[in-house]
């Protein structure tokens, strides 16, 4: 016995200290759970699917956010797109996975061995360990005996190193000796390889090399020294290596040719498209005409105004019409297509019945002054590229006629431009995007209160592509919530939009009466089942019953809380809670337990017995028996106040921070809460409960009786100080000084000495 | 007994006539771009003005696509014409980086940035370093980690008898009980930025002596000692469509003498008639512009409220900042005048 109860009591000592360890413990900083209240809100159904071509671009597409979610970073293109012109150089032969390890994780001990393997028939590439022996790539290099190629992976592993772009937390290993050597290395091995392809994988180490050791001039001189010794033979690396030139030019200030060149990598080259739109310098007008002048073909002359066109807040659509003039088939149109549309989204989509509109306007500045004009703009553009049918994709172009003319608010033309697309898809992706923009028209084009319009919404929102776009929901709740409410439904038009819990915490009896009428109605429409139903097919009849109810007994209106009740069936009462509000407490305390021997009510027993004693007290002869019951009616509408531990008989939540923030004299009981839209109401008046304390007061023989009911007073009377007045404003304390002056000597106040500091303190003066 | 009182007395006056005079706040500037390079004549403006300091941004902190944070903008230094010149090395943190970091990062951010600072601190000068200044214009939302990283610094630095300092933007001073103030030794009141940037109808910006009066209000019972950076630059505000988009820096008014491409619309303000390249932005037909600068007259009087208003005078009054466009914009004397208030010779 001993035993366990020590045992008992150092497991709860290591569970004190256990708890109190993790309160010491560095908590972690993360703002990521909080939503930010002030951030855009607004609806999407532009599909991911559609600028998966263009994740290579998503740092540049801010509008995207999900496409730069996919987005894996520069260096992590690179390495892939590395690792794949190596497999399509050996004509698939290895697979991607070995090709990675032999290029990025083998130690270059790892590829000596291959090397003197590859050299020596006494040493078989099985003795190298499974590593090697079960490499695809190394298997090849050795059945082919591609010695140059490990020498240059060696050589490459040796640059490694020295190639770390300056700008990290690191210092950058800038042993320019190292690296020079390591350049005039690379240099012969360059003059000695006999694959032109492995030559020009030499070039591209040595120039980056000498760009990482600040060697500007260097650069260029080695990049016209050895690039003309290379056969052309298309491979990114050229534009590696045109990118670590255009860098160098830059550092020199030649600005001109480093730009030009910065223009050729955002073009052809994915990986290195995002450092060469960062890097891209034009200063002057002048620059800029000399830079269109050095391009060779039209192609490089629309690269460089759609690197323009990535700049933010660019003027797309006259961007766009330079690209398409000189190459209508550039990609980069279809790109800044999709951003332009998606920035118009933002602006106007939805914006007559979005409830966040007036937050969008005053934190983004959403919609724009200027978006209509910018839509006629657009329009104007894509018919004309339509018309002129020299782009890629004309599919694409009119599913994007018909969206910038639902946005425009065309509704009767863009169902036409919709069905018209539908013939020229040819693809899945296209389907589905069109398939989305086709249900934002049938839920924009809703108009007036019909039982077509809900039988619409009940369509849209079992149809597939509801499911597939997160933005739906949301879209069709608020449509449908603004067509109710321009038709008086109330209590649809919020439960539309919000949800029955978030109306519990200030309920208005407008909704709950239209909400009870619709789930009394016999033949209810699809959608409004969907709103007013349970999953297990009852509706939310007996819940608004029992919120309709507790609103009112908050406002006192006791009877006609009654009646409301008796809506339901008595024996279901006690299903939502039971109560008891008499408990005499000198301290107060929302959430003490009550007393065992205390009887618990249902809200309707309550109000009856409420009621009862209200009828007893203005029965009774008797002064004190009068005074008892009206001290106990007193007490009860206290502790059905916030400040007594009843509230939930007549408030669904109370928040203990509300006191904190109240403005003190407003009588404004009506919080903001994120949770509930309509705020959160909390019943802090007690005017009425110090009425009947006071009456008690009067009436009262019995001294106790009287000091028990003045007290009772003063703890109103503090309450109602704090509601009623500014703060500053000294308190009167009327019936402290009444309980001193006439009933110190009681008993009860010798009690409320020892447990009320404040009046301790008053007596104490 | 009565005897003592006097010997007393007399000590506390002696001490007390030996007291020396609060010294005046030492002058300094502001050099705020990446290459570090002094020019002749901008360490001449140093000299005839008695700044013996600079405060030098030496990287931005930024956050990375994979959530990480790095030092962006990194200080290249030449160190001609530097000698004698006290340089205190600055740090500009971006409230995106402090959003996302976790107190893990944040641990290792400040060690970090510790180091880098002493790294391309050593070749700057041979002095150790005696004050770091970070500067962020942290919001509510940013508050509780930006103070964490400063106090995690601070760890770092004080074994180092090195003083941590950060800029404070005027705001932070009117409502410092809601924004808080930063665990640092001193704060940096930047004295700038004041008007509304994003409005076309705003006079200036940059210094409304107006505008920050009211902000002022507070400025004796902020907690933290101060020390004051007034303006000496200007910018192009880029409207485009009815909407602020961009600053123009450093930005020289004579540009707009050409009228093939600008048209005067009033005072300081212009309208690209024709869409053309301004130093490096691309400016559209129709986009508007309004040149900013704190003029000389309201440096002064910006001076003279900032003296009746601040608890304490400051240590050091410095000019924001250090390029070739001030020598251009400001006289010696409108400088020295501007300084003078506050800062004495």
């Amino acid at each position: 016995m001993y035993n366990s109860i020590q045992h008992f009591k150092l497991w709860r000592l290591a569970s004190v200290a256990g708890v109190l360890l993790l309160c010491l413990l560095p908590q972690r900083i993360d703002s990521s759970c909080v939503p930010n209240p002030n951030a855009f809100s607004g609806y999407s159904f532009i599909d991911t699917d559609v600028t998966r071509r263009y994740i290579d671009m998503a740092p540049l597409l801010p509008d995207f956010p999900k496409l730069y979610k996919l987005y894996k970073g520069q260096a992590y293109k690179q390495m892939e797109d590395n690792v794949k012109e190596w497999r399509e150089r050996i004509c698939r032969l290895a697979t991607e996975a070995d090709i990675h390890y032999l290029v990025y994780v083998a130690t270059i001990g790892e590829l000596e061995d291959l090397r003197t393997s590859i050299s020596s028939s006494r040493i078989p590439l099985s003795y190298l360990g499974a590593s090697m022996s079960e490499n695809t790539f190394a298997r090849y290099l050795h059945r082919n005996k591609c010695a140059e190629i490990v020498d240059y992976l060696i050589f490459a592993k040796k640059c490694e190193p020295y190639a770390v772009k300056p700008g990290g937390w690191e210092k950058p290993a800038l042993a320019r000796e190292s690296m020079q050597r390591l350049i005039q290395e690379g240099k012969q091995a360059f003059m000695r390889a006999e694959s032109h392809y492995v030559r020009l994988r030499y070039a591209y180490q040595i120039i980056r090399l000498a760009h990482y050791a600040k060697l500007y001039e260097e650069v260029i001189a080695l990049y016209d020294y050895l690039i003309p010794k290379i056969d052309h033979d298309p491979s990114i690396v050229e534009y590696w290596i045109l990118g670590h030139k255009a860098g160098a030019l830059l550092a020199l200030d030649r600005r001109v040719e480093s730009a030009y060149l910065f223009s050729r990598v955002f073009d052809r080259c994915p990986s290195k498209r995002e450092s060469a739109f960062l890097s891209f310098r034009i200063r002057t007008d002048e620059e800029w005409r000399e830079c269109l002048l050095m391009c060779q073909s039209d192609r490089e002359r629309a690269a460089l105004y759609a690197l323009r066109a990535h700049a933010e807040d660019s003027r797309l659509v006259e961007e766009m019409e330079k690209i398409y003039e000189y190459d209508p088939h550039s990609e980069f149109l279809e790109v800044l297509l999709v951003r332009e549309l998606a920035q118009l989204e933002k602006d106007l989509l939805g914006l007559e019945f979005n409830d966040k509109k007036a937050g969008n306007k005053r934190y983004h500045g959403r919609p724009r002054a200027y978006a209509g004009q910018l839509v006629i703009d657009l329009q104007g553009f894509v018919r004309k590229v339509l018309k002129e049918g020299e782009i890629t994709s004309p599919a694409l172009w009119k599913i994007a006629e018909g969206y910038l003319e639902l946005l425009a608010g065309n509704y009767y033309f863009a169902e036409k431009t919709f069905s018209v697309a539908r013939e020229m898809i040819d693809n899945d992706t296209l389907e589905r995007q069109l398939d989305a923009f086709e249900a934002t028209l049938r839920i924009s084009a809703m108009s007036g209160l019909n039982p077509d319009i809900e039988k619409t919404a009940s369509d849209v929102r079992t149809s597939k592509v509801y499911t597939q776009f997160p933005d739906f929901p949301e879209f069709l709740e608020d449509k449908m919530a603004d067509l109710y409410e321009k038709g008086g439904r109330k209590g649809l038009a919020y439960l539309s939009r919000y949800s029955l819990k978030s109306l519990r915490a200030n309920p208005q009896l407008d909704i709950l009466d239209d909400l009870l009428e619709v789930c009394r109605k016999k033949d209810r429409s699809r959608w409004e089942n969907w709103l007013v139903e349970k999953t297990d097919g009852t509706t939310i009849e007996k819940e608004l019953i029992d919120m309709k109810a507790t609103m009112l007994i908050g406002e006192h209106q006791f009877e006609a809380a009654l009646e409301v009740l008796k809506q339901m069936d008595r024996a279901e009462w006690d299903d939502y809670g039971v109560f008891n509000p008499y408990a005499d407490r000198i301290r107060d305390c929302v959430r003490c337990p009550l007393p065992d021997t205390l009887a618990l009510y249902s809200k309707g027993e309550m109000i009856e017995n409420l009621v009862d004693t209200e009828y007893r007290a203005k029965a009774a002869t008797d002064p004190d028996e009068a005074a008892r019951l009206y001290h106990r009616l007193g007490v009860a509408y206290y502790n059905l106040s916030y400040y007594g531990y009843s509230w939930r008989a007549t408030d669904n939540f109370r928040s203990g921070a509300s006191a904190l923030r109240y403005k003190r004299g407003s009588r404004n009981y009506v919080f903001s809460n994120p949770l509930f839209p309509l705020g959160n109401k909390e019943n802090m008046d007690v005017t009425e409960a110090l009425y009947y304390f006071e009456k008690a007061r009067i009436l009262a023989k019995d001294r106790e009786l009287g000091a028990r009911a003045t007290f009772w007073g003063a703890k109103c009377e503090q309450k109602l100080h704090f509601i009623n007045n500014a703060a500053g404003v000294k308190p009167a304390r009327e019936y402290f000084a009444l309980l001193r002056r006439y009933y110190n000597d009681t008993d009860y106040a010798q009690r409320v000495i020892k447990e009320c500091k404040y009046y301790k303190a008053y007596v104490a003066q | 007994m009565f005897q003592n009182t006097w010997i007393l007395a007399l000590l506390i006056l002696t001490f007390s006539a030996c007291r020396r005079e609060a010294e005046p706040a030492g002058r300094a500037m502001y050099y705020w771009r990446t290459a570090l390079s002094i020019r002749p004549a901008e360490r001449a403006l140093l000299d005839s003005l008695g700044a013996k300091r600079l405060y030098v941004k030496y990287f931005d902190v930024d956050i990375d696509a994979g959530g990480e944070p790095l030092p962006l903008a990194q200080l290249e230094a030449d160190t001609a014409l530097l000698q004698d010149i006290e340089i205190i090395p600055a740090v500009f943190i971006t409230n995106r980086t402090l959003e996302r970091c976790s107190s893990d990062q944040l641990d290792t951010l400040a060690v970090r940035m510790y180091k880098k600072i002493n790294e391309l601190h050593a070749p700057l000068s041979r002095w150790p370093i005696a004050e770091i200044q970070i500067d962020c214009d942290w919001t509510e939302g940013t508050r509780e980690s930006y103070f964490y990283l400063l106090k995690k610094l601070r760890t770092q630095i004080e074994p180092r008898n090195c003083a941590l300092s950060a800029t404070i933007r005027l705001h932070q001073v009117r409502y410092f009980k809601k924004t808080g103030i930063p665990p640092v030794d001193r704060g940096m009141l930047m004295f700038y930025n004041m008007g509304d940037l994003e409005n076309w109808d705003e006079p200036n910006s940059i210094l409304n002596i107006k505008k920050a009066a009211p902000y002022l209000e507070g400025a004796s019972r902020y907690p933290l000692p101060l020390d004051l950076a007034l303006p000496a630059f200007g910018w192009g505000v880029l409207f485009r469509d009815g909407r602020m988009i961009r600053l123009i820096y450093p930005i020289d008014e004579q540009v707009f003498v050409d009228a093939d491409r600008f048209q005067r619309l009033g005072m300081r303000r212009w309208q690209v008639i024709k869409s053309t390249y301004l130093d490096g932005n691309y400016l559209y037909r129709g986009d508007r512009i309004r040149v900013e600068t704190a003029a000389p007259g309201d440096m002064r009087q910006a001076a003279e409220l900032l003296q009746r208003s601040l608890r304490q005078d400051p240590r050091t009054v410095a000019l924001y900042h250090l390029d070739s466009l001030l020598i251009k914009r400001y006289t010696h004397v409108q400088l020295d005048s501007a300084l003078q208030i506050m800062a004495p010779r």
